[in-house]
């Protein structure tokens, strides 16, 4: 980062001012903070180089839904097919060289035919990237939002009369399509917790201390391991269930658009508890978060921020509570009542 | 994803490593889709680029130099192919004016913007006033997340170029930006 910089142009081509427009973390934050307080006449240029670096979005965002499977598949079927060099001039074959050329097309055949029938037998795994959520679509049609590091297994096709059963590892969001034949969908997690669903929408967060299911409609029920009798959720309910079994089951009331506000990287938080807020910046963005006195953990806040941006929303915090958020170390927040 | 672990999977994946390959697949095919759809328009051609890109790359791993940044060597062997597949697909294109009709021409949203339907009217005219090689610069650096040195390379041009086409397209923008009462400001009060 410069000192001076000439003009909002400057500002939002610095690779450092993009930096921190679009991954702000308490440190950076800061540092710019310090910057505009040396620099109290530049705020206007500042507001303006922000909306330049952000105005900035392409369209479409995504691609096509099936466009990331229908071309790997093509790209597995191919790969390992030999090359052939193109010739210009080619000779007219020879009988020899006829029936050669006809093994290599039977052997080529063949080996397409091995390989589609490998790849289909092969289950699917989808990851999200490191840097935000991914939507991915399931064999009948449901969709998946996956969190940033969850993945999911399932196999590439369901017959009608098997359960369609998929493995999920970290958070991530179903949307379920109901089947004429009332096929099940059941989500399996590491702990042996399974998510029995009919035509749904909900959220399942496996964690290691915990896996938490949300249901924003329809009906799900919960199997857990060495639990005989299945929980049946209803809508607007979250369940906890804690990895260690001698632990109790939580089960409350919640508005589950804050729970599924990071499929759409916002942050939504109706009458929430400060201690809500922290523990979801700990499990989704790994911050640690530190609050002086206890009692603040239970203090509540209505907030909806169109951007997913930690350092915006603690700023909104401590200014609607007037408290002070202070940085410890980057992802270390400390906050504390107004001196 | 940093260096180490970029690097690490890059190794991985030229001694063969099929998860490897699987995982940088499916990490980069949105970053390379985008990228080569605002130069083709054209979602065919960018699949059977993205397509061939891939086969080859596999074919190829063994032989394949080492990289620190993986999206950066991917994005440019992609321009590559996408610019190789239009020319193959127009012939009629090919000739001193080729690059005057093909690049970088992408669509923009402006939805998550709270501005009016007419200000993001004069936005479009805006950018389309700019350049594909200043777009193609903009978009590399703000979407793409590349360093100057890496568009400079990917473009073909000096540093200081890059630098030149992102300044005078932002100055444009700002120009438009800057008239009285264009924006909403919104989240800002919070954050100063």
């Amino acid at each position: 980062m410069k000192n001076e910089y000439s003009s909002a142009e400057a500002l939002a081509a610095d690779p450092a001012f993009i930096e921190w427009v679009q991954h702000p973390t308490p440190t950076n934050t800061a540092v710019w903070e310090r910057w505009l307080v040396q620099h109290p006449d530049r705020s206007a240029e500042l507001n303006l180089a922000r909306q330049l670096v952000t105005m900035w979005q392409l369209s479409p965002i995504n691609p096509p839904a099936d466009a990331q499977a229908t071309v790997w598949a093509a790209v597995q079927a191919q790969k390992n097919s030999p090359v052939y060099p193109v010739r210009q001039h080619r000779p007219a074959p020879t009988r020899r060289r006829r029936t050669g050329a006809l093994a290599t097309v039977v052997s080529a055949v063949l080996l397409l035919v091995g390989t589609v029938w490998y790849w289909q037998t092969q289950p699917v795994v989808e990851y999200a990237g490191a840097d935000e959520p991914r939507t991915v679509t399931l064999p009948d049609g449901s969709t998946v939002v996956l969190n940033t590091g969850a993945s999911v297994r399932f196999p590439r096709h369901w017959s009608a009369d098997e359960d369609r059963t998929v493995w999920l590892v970290g958070k991530a969001q179903f949307s379920v399509t109901h089947q004429s034949n009332k096929q099940r969908f059941i989500v399996q997690t590491p702990d042996q917790l399974r998510v029995e669903v009919l035509g749904t929408v909900f959220t399942v967060d496996e964690q290691e201390r915990q896996t938490r299911v949300v249901l924003n409609s329809g009906r799900v029920r919960l199997h857990m391991a060495g639990q005989p009798k299945p929980i049946n959720m209803v809508p607007g309910e979250l369940v906890d269930i804690p990895a260690n079994t001698r632990q109790a089951i939580v089960r409350r009331r919640v508005e589950p658009a804050v729970y599924s506000a990071w499929t759409t990287r916002q942050f939504i938080f109706d009458n929430t508890t400060l201690g809500d807020m922290a523990d979801l910046l700990t499990q989704d963005l790994g911050y640690r978060i530190e609050f002086a006195d206890s009692t603040l953990r239970n203090r509540r806040m209505t907030i909806h921020l169109p951007t997913r941006d930690p350092a915006i929303l603690l700023a909104a915090i401590a200014e609607a509570n007037d408290l002070t958020v202070s940085t410890v170390t980057p992802n270390h927040i400390r906050i504390s009542p107004k001196l | 994803m940093t260096v180490t672990a970029e690097d690490e999977l890059w190794q991985r994946f030229r001694s063969g490593d099929e998860q490897a390959f699987t995982a940088i697949y499916n990490t980069y095919f949105a970053t390379l889709y985008r990228y080569g759809y605002h130069i083709a328009s054209d979602d065919e051609l960018v699949k059977d680029t993205i397509q061939t890109l891939f086969v080859e790359l596999w074919r190829a791993h063994r032989t394949l130099s080492p990289t620190d940044s993986i999206k950066f060597y991917l994005l440019k062997a992609m321009r590559r192919q996408v610019y190789r597949a239009i020319r193959q697909q127009t012939p009629a294109l090919m000739g001193t004016d080729a690059d005057n009709s093909l690049g970088f021409s992408p669509e923009f949203d402006f939805i998550t913007l709270e501005v009016q339907q007419q200000q993001q009217a004069q936005l479009r005219q805006a950018i389309n006033q700019l350049s594909h090689r200043q777009k193609e610069a903009i978009t590399l650096l703000y979407i793409d997340g590349l360093s100057y040195p890496e568009i400079a390379d990917m473009m073909a041009v000096q540093v200081r170029t890059v630098y030149n086409l992102v300044y005078e397209a932002l100055e444009r923008l700002r120009k438009l930006l800057s008239q009285p009462g264009f924006w909403l400001l919104t989240l800002m009060g919070l954050m100063v």
